[in-house]
């Protein structure tokens, strides 16, 4: 684990040495130079958090078989990515894009709906970071069996990170990608296959869940197939349009790399999610009767139960609990340059118009580790109850998705329909999650809607509607 | 078949990921899962194939 960690440091290193020049697009983009193998293992690595290893392992275990969702949940973004990345990726060579909101800022030419976007995607990342930070320091503790306290995993594995972001930007974070999206990629499989070995198949489990949860049989109820499909379109219009997501889109060395890298990530749900669904399957049904907190942990429960069999040994179940961490750090990683790359480019360049690339790119790496130490402290000390109301970043993000699904193909859509429609939807997502926390008589997920895909929808509603009246208007 | 057709074709797939037509309790286990998760799973890998085909044929690059 010391030599992983140590190597991350010097790949930070290389990384900057490999800089060509001391711009944005060389910091934040890689030099937009990103070849296929490269690419295809940060996006994968970005894409599957330790969420993935944990979480939907956790999910599965309390919900059954209805956990299958998550793998449409993440194709889902590549199908999206499908639809708006080929114009996308055009576009960003010809303008020169280093963020999500540089299109919509090109495309609309309206401050206030960049703006509005920048917060979006800034309050989704800012989570996304925060939710991370705090599993890797509950893994931390799991790990070392205490020895190592919360906040000390969480402040140690956060300044490495940061140093090896700032030193190299993009390179350094695509590069340890390829590292950790290498050890995420094999420690999962292994893992599965040693499952299938260990614990008989699926079906030995299927005859005892039987007797012990029947109601996992059954099939999802018509409000649960609706979250079902609300779930995937969370996928399809939330996670495809990650900022981290579109800036290795730009990133891409060419159209022909970009396009094979993206055929590759549309069966990595299978192979990662997937088999997360089944540990967490096989965990209810060797070691039934967690709790929901205890739950979170089978991942970790299943790989201890095979050590104490003999069917893994220690070098093995370090290399699990070193893909977990590696999932986590480089989502993180490439979470937190993200942010710096928003905040530096679409609002301070804003108001600093006259400063020169390469002090901008100094003020993006200060960015970086102001936000990290922001990070670090809330998410040593921030309470369980306030979490709660940070659970709120896809629903966000997705308020985004029109201006860049509809803003890339409808030629004539106004800026200002497109900035109602964003600001709509956002009110009705998080009025709906204000009211549910504050205990008022309204679901999380009204008619099993989540909150953030009604926002949407009513988001485009808003668009139509604005765009129907200016033609009447204009009649 | 021309390219709209094929996304509109990947969204019809994607939304037939989910198991509409499967109700009540279910007994039939296919590769240890019940039949409405095999059709999930099913689906999920069709889709895959779907959105990677539609990829290979459709986006011209100019390399």
């Amino acid at each position: 684990m010391g030599l992983y960690l140590l190597s991350l440091i010097i790949i930070g290193w290389l990384g900057r040495k490999a800089q060509k020049e001391n711009t944005l697009a060389d910091f934040y983009l890689a030099g937009r130079g990103l070849g296929v193998f490269v690419l295809f293992l940060t996006l994968y690595a970005t894409q599957y958090s330790g969420n993935t290893l944990v979480g939907f392992a956790g999910r599965a275990y309390r919900d059954g078989y209805d956990a299958l969702v998550l793998i449409t949940f993440l194709s889902a973004a590549v199908g999206a990515w499908l639809f708006y990345a080929p114009k996308l990726f055009r576009l960003s060579r010809e303008h020169h894009f280093i963020t999500p909101i540089d299109f919509i800022e090109y495309r609309f030419n309206y401050k206030w709906l960049s703006i509005l976007g920048a917060i979006l995607c800034i309050t989704a990342l800012a989570n996304y970071i925060l939710t991370n930070l705090k599993a890797i320091g509950y893994i931390v503790v799991a790990v070392t069996g205490g020895v190592v306290p919360f906040a000390i995993g969480i402040i140690v594995l956060s300044l490495i990170m940061v140093i090896y972001e700032t030193l190299g930007g993009m390179r350094s974070v695509a590069w340890t990608d390829v590292i950790q999206g290498t050890i995420l990629l094999f420690g999962v499989i292994i893992i599965f296959i040693i499952i299938q070995f260990e614990y008989d198949v699926l079906s030995i489990v299927s005859d005892q869940l039987m007797k012990t949860a029947p109601e996992k049989f059954f099939s999802p109820t018509w409000i649960e197939k609706r979250t079902w499909i609300s779930t995937v379109a969370l996928g399809f219009f939330g996670i495809s349009i990650y900022p981290h997501a579109i800036q290795r889109i730009y990133s891409a060395q060419n159209e022909h790399t970009l396009k094979r890298s993206i055929q590759i990530m549309a069966f990595m749900p299978l192979i990662t999610v997937l088999f997360m669904v089944v540990v967490g399957i096989v965990g209810s049904g060797i070691i039934p009767g967690l709790d929901r907190a205890g739950s979170e942990k089978i991942t970790l429960l299943v790989l201890q139960d095979l050590s104490q069999r003999g069917a893994i040994s220690g070098g093995l179940l370090v290399l699990f609990l070193s893909a977990i961490i590696a999932a986590i750090m480089s989502t993180v990683d490439s979470a937190l340059l993200s942010m710096s790359s928003i905040i530096t480019k679409d609002i301070y360049s804003r108001f600093k118009p006259t400063v020169n690339q390469s002090d901008l790119t100094k003020m993006g790496k200060f960015l970086s580790w102001f936000i990290m130490a922001i990070a670090v402290y809330l998410a040593i000390i921030l309470p369980q109850t306030i979490w709660r109301l940070l659970e709120i970043k896809l629903e966000l993000l997705i308020q985004v998705a029109p201006a860049i699904f509809l803003g890339l193909y409808l030629k004539k859509l106004k800026s200002k329909s497109v900035f109602m429609g964003m600001v709509i939807g956002t009110l009705v997502a998080v009025s709906i999650m204000i009211a549910n926390k504050l205990g008022m008589n309204i679901p999380a997920k009204p008619w099993g809607i989540h909150a953030g895909v009604w926002g949407l929808m009513i988001n485009i509603g808003t668009i139509y509607f604005m765009e129907k009246l200016s033609g009447f208007k204009n009649e | 078949m021309s390219r709209n057709s094929l996304f509109f074709i990947s969204i019809i797939v994607l939304i037939l990921t989910v198991p509409w037509w499967f109700f009540e309790y279910s007994d039939t286990i296919i590769l240890g899962l019940p039949d409405w998760a095999f059709y999930a799973v099913i689906m999920a890998i069709l889709y895959s194939i779907v959105i990677s085909y539609i990829l290979g044929k459709f986006w011209k690059t100019k390399e």
